[in-house]
């Protein structure tokens, strides 16, 4: 019989007629839940931020049978990204929205989003996703700061994701020197796959 | 006095050539192979083929950072990275940094540029196009600036010779405002692009669709190989598969045993000899040292690009010449042009689902001028090109098209919407009033003078521009595109990397600075074949125009050499 956590959560809060305030209650949660651990030393998030990307990333692109992100290292591509490569003002709006994504999550799930099973995080950023804009030529010129911080996030897991070799190569297909041009080819004579380069 | 003259004599050439891109390449390996001594002098550092191309090999999961340069180390290339494709850690390098190489903008134009042998001919578009009779009479038909000193006769021979050594590849359209050339085999079209061009030659009787003609090669020639389609062709070729100086001209030239060459030599002026009433040389700066030197010859090529030869003929002041080396006219540094471009559309297809495409083809569609050629409209003068194709989405689309987690990994396994790109390219009309100017008072890191730049598209360009949109629509619906997103984003001049026009080429000194061989009027054994030489701009891409007008002017100096007339 599985309980999901939010559902325990409101029979929890029900049981207890709303006398504690749901930080409470998911503390109580917490104390039976294994906390993730990093598989990097951050330098530039803290360990509570490091470990929310860590699952975010590992949840927009999970293992299966092939490596997650989590295994690729894209948590700390993202850190550097956002650390060093990013402009101050994409950099302090990435950190505002990580800030307030627990929050948000809390309000919309009514649990913080390490909280949630599978489940329920992947239905949750599945809402958030469909706050990008689908289309595609305004998507590829929106500059950071008019992107929600999901979509930001989503953009540098991918981003991170399938310029491993790993992603290149197991999830998509790449060749390093294609040699000759076939322009017409059944998508099976291609090699079947997305190229990971254009 | 005898050192004097030794060291003069060790300084002296038969000729010297002052860049090393597209069209100082060419120079240098016309002169040296007709037996002239050369100096071939270069303002950035040296780049040996193959071995100075650091990132060429470089898988994406080699880069760091996804290839992307941090924010702080943009500061250095505000300018070069207006064009949004030219900054990243795997060809950084090839640019200058803004912050060394400034100049003053009255209106917003992007410089953007390379210093360093090869120039920009190391990661230019590879797009080659003649120019036809129609463009080289334009300006004569319409009263516009000044009439070409040439026609498409005077060059045809020369793009035959030139082609046939670059190698170009793509199709004969047998076209009056785009002659064909001396091909290579063409490059294949994918599915939606056989699509596309089917149904445009369907539904237009005035326009085709055809297959880039690009300088890559499609047959191994020369010790280059073929084209290997990694589409990397701006980090340098290992197979020296596309046209460079280094690929190509420079090797020749080396061969000759004639070409001696100096990087990190900043040419500052051409020496004008008042009484022989001849140019006897250029004063350099070395860029690492900080000296100056000159050196001698009997003639001298400027190539140094549109806007650096003009710089050098703007800074090589006389008596005789006040205002710049050759300039009577008052045209030197006038009637700056570039392409306009990034104006037309995009969609999406549904089809060609079970269909994909292998290898990675440094090339695109071209759609061939089709306005004001039989017909003349009445809302602007001059026409446009597309370039363009198509592709299927990758996994940049999945950030805005897929989902999350597991079913996001699924998905993008398998390719993304078919997707057709046409983009105009625009000719600009030459306007005495688009001009780069000296600045003396603001200078470069060398102490050397600045440029300002006041250059901006004017109505002519802005009305062409509506109709390279919707244009561009008409074509992708007869195509039953789906999802057509227009656009039109200006940005600045520049941006076309296509900057010409500021030592045109005319029949009347007092209207222009260079003459039917692209001698100086005035100073006849100087010569420009870069950019600056452009009469007008036409809208096809122009660097093969270049090489032709460089071959044709050595031919030329070479024989007025021997006839003792220079």
């Amino acid at each position: 019989m599985a309980i999901d956590r939010r559902e325990a959560l409101r029979r929890t809060a029900m049981i207890m007629g709303g006398a504690l305030s749901a930080p409470s209650v998911m503390a109580v949660l917490n104390g039976c839940t294994a906390k993730p651990e990093l598989n990097w030393t951050p330098s530039f998030f803290n360990e509570e931020q490091a470990i929310l990307i860590m699952e975010l990333a590992e949840d927009i692109i999970p293992q299966t049978a092939t490596p997650g992100a989590k295994a690729l290292g894209i948590p700390r591509f993202i850190e550097e990204m956002v650390g060093a490569r990013f402009a101050q003002g994409d950099r302090d709006k990435f950190m505002t929205g990580l800030a307030q994504f627990d929050q948000d999550c809390l309000a919309a799930t009514g649990n913080a989003y390490l909280d949630l099973d599978l489940e329920h995080r992947v239905e949750y950023l599945k809402k958030l996703n469909a706050e990008i804009n689908k289309n595609i030529y305004h998507a590829r010129f929106t500059p950071n700061k008019e992107k929600t911080f999901f979509w930001m996030l989503k953009e540098l897991t991918l981003t991170g994701y399938f310029t491993t070799e790993v992603g290149a190569t197991q999830v998509l297909q790449h060749k390093a020197i294609p040699q000759e041009y076939k322009g017409c080819v059944t998508l099976y004579e291609a090699g079947g796959r997305t190229w990971a380069t254009s | 006095m005898n050192l004097n003259i030794k060291a003069r004599q060790q300084n002296t050439y038969d000729a010297i050539v002052v860049g090393t891109g597209i069209s100082g390449g060419w120079a240098a390996k016309e002169l040296s192979e007709k037996g002239l001594k050369i100096l071939v002098l270069e303002r950035g550092r040296m780049v040996k083929h193959v071995e100075d191309y650091p990132t060429m090999n470089k898988e994406p999961w080699e880069l760091p950072f996804a290839d992307q340069v941090s924010d702080e180390e943009m500061k250095d290339y505000p300018v070069q990275y207006r064009t949004g494709y030219t900054i990243k850690e795997s060809t950084k390098h090839w640019w200058v940094k803004d912050t060394e190489h400034p100049y003053q903008e009255t209106k917003r134009f992007d410089w953007i540029r390379g210093y360093h042998v090869g120039g920009r001919s190391l990661l230019w578009g590879r797009q080659s196009y003649r120019l036809s009779e129609m463009d080289l009479t334009a300006n004569a038909k319409e009263g516009i600036a000044v009439d070409w000193p040439i026609r498409y006769k005077d060059l045809e021979p020369w793009y035959d010779y030139v082609e046939a050594y670059i190698g170009v590849s793509g199709k004969k359209e047998g076209l009056p405002q785009l002659p064909d050339g001396n091909f290579q085999p063409p490059m294949d079209m994918n599915c939606l692009e056989e699509h596309v061009r089917d149904r445009i030659a369907e539904n237009f009787n005035d326009r085709i669709m055809t297959i880039g003609r690009t300088a890559n090669l499609t047959e191994a020639k020369d010790g280059r190989s073929k084209c290997h389609y990694r589409n990397l062709c701006m980090r340098g070729c290992p197979f020296g598969a596309y046209f460079s100086s280094q690929s190509s001209t420079l090797p020749a030239a080396e061969k000759t045993g004639n070409m001696t060459m100096r990087a990190n030599s900043i040419v500052t002026e051409v020496i004008y000899d008042e009484n022989k009433k001849r140019a006897t040389g250029v004063r350099i700066l070395d860029a690492e040292t900080g000296m100056t030197e000159e050196f001698y010859a009997r003639i001298i090529f400027l190539n140094a690009s549109a806007l650096g030869s003009t710089w050098i003929m703007m800074h090589s002041t006389s008596n005789r010449f006040p205002n710049g080396l050759g300039n009577d006219s008052g045209e030197l540094g006038h009637n700056l042009m570039d392409h306009h471009f990034r104006v037309g559309a995009a969609g999406d297809y549904e089809g060609f689902e079970d269909m994909y495409y292998s290898g990675r083809r440094p090339n695109g569609i071209y759609i061939p001028r089709f306005r004001n050629i039989s017909e003349q409209r009445s809302d602007y003068l001059r026409g446009f090109g597309y370039q363009g194709g198509a592709n299927r989405d990758g996994w940049q689309a999945a950030v805005a098209e897929l989902t999350v987690g597991k079913e996001l990994k699924e998905a993008i396994g398998t390719p993304g919407k078919w997707r057709m790109l046409l983009l105009g390219f625009g000719e600009c009309l030459p306007y005495h009033d688009n001009k780069v100017e000296l600045v003396k008072d603001k200078l470069d890191k060398h102490g050397l003078p600045t440029f300002n730049i006041d250059c901006e598209f004017k109505e002519n360009e802005l009305s062409m521009r509506k109709d390279m949109k919707a244009s561009a629509i008409e074509m992708l619906e007869a195509a039953k595109i789906n999802n057509i997103t227009p656009f039109d984003d200006i940005g600045g001049p520049g941006l076309g990397i296509h900057e010409m026009g500021t030592a045109r080429m005319g029949r009347d000194p007092k209207t222009s600075v260079l003459n039917k061989w692209n001698q100086i009027h005035t100073v006849q054994n100087v010569f420009c074949t870069d950019g600056a030489a452009m009469t007008s701009a036409g809208c096809q891409n122009p660097s093969l125009t270049y090489m032709a007008l460089t071959a044709r002017a050595v031919d030329h100096a070479v024989d007025e050499m021997k006839k003792q007339n220079l």
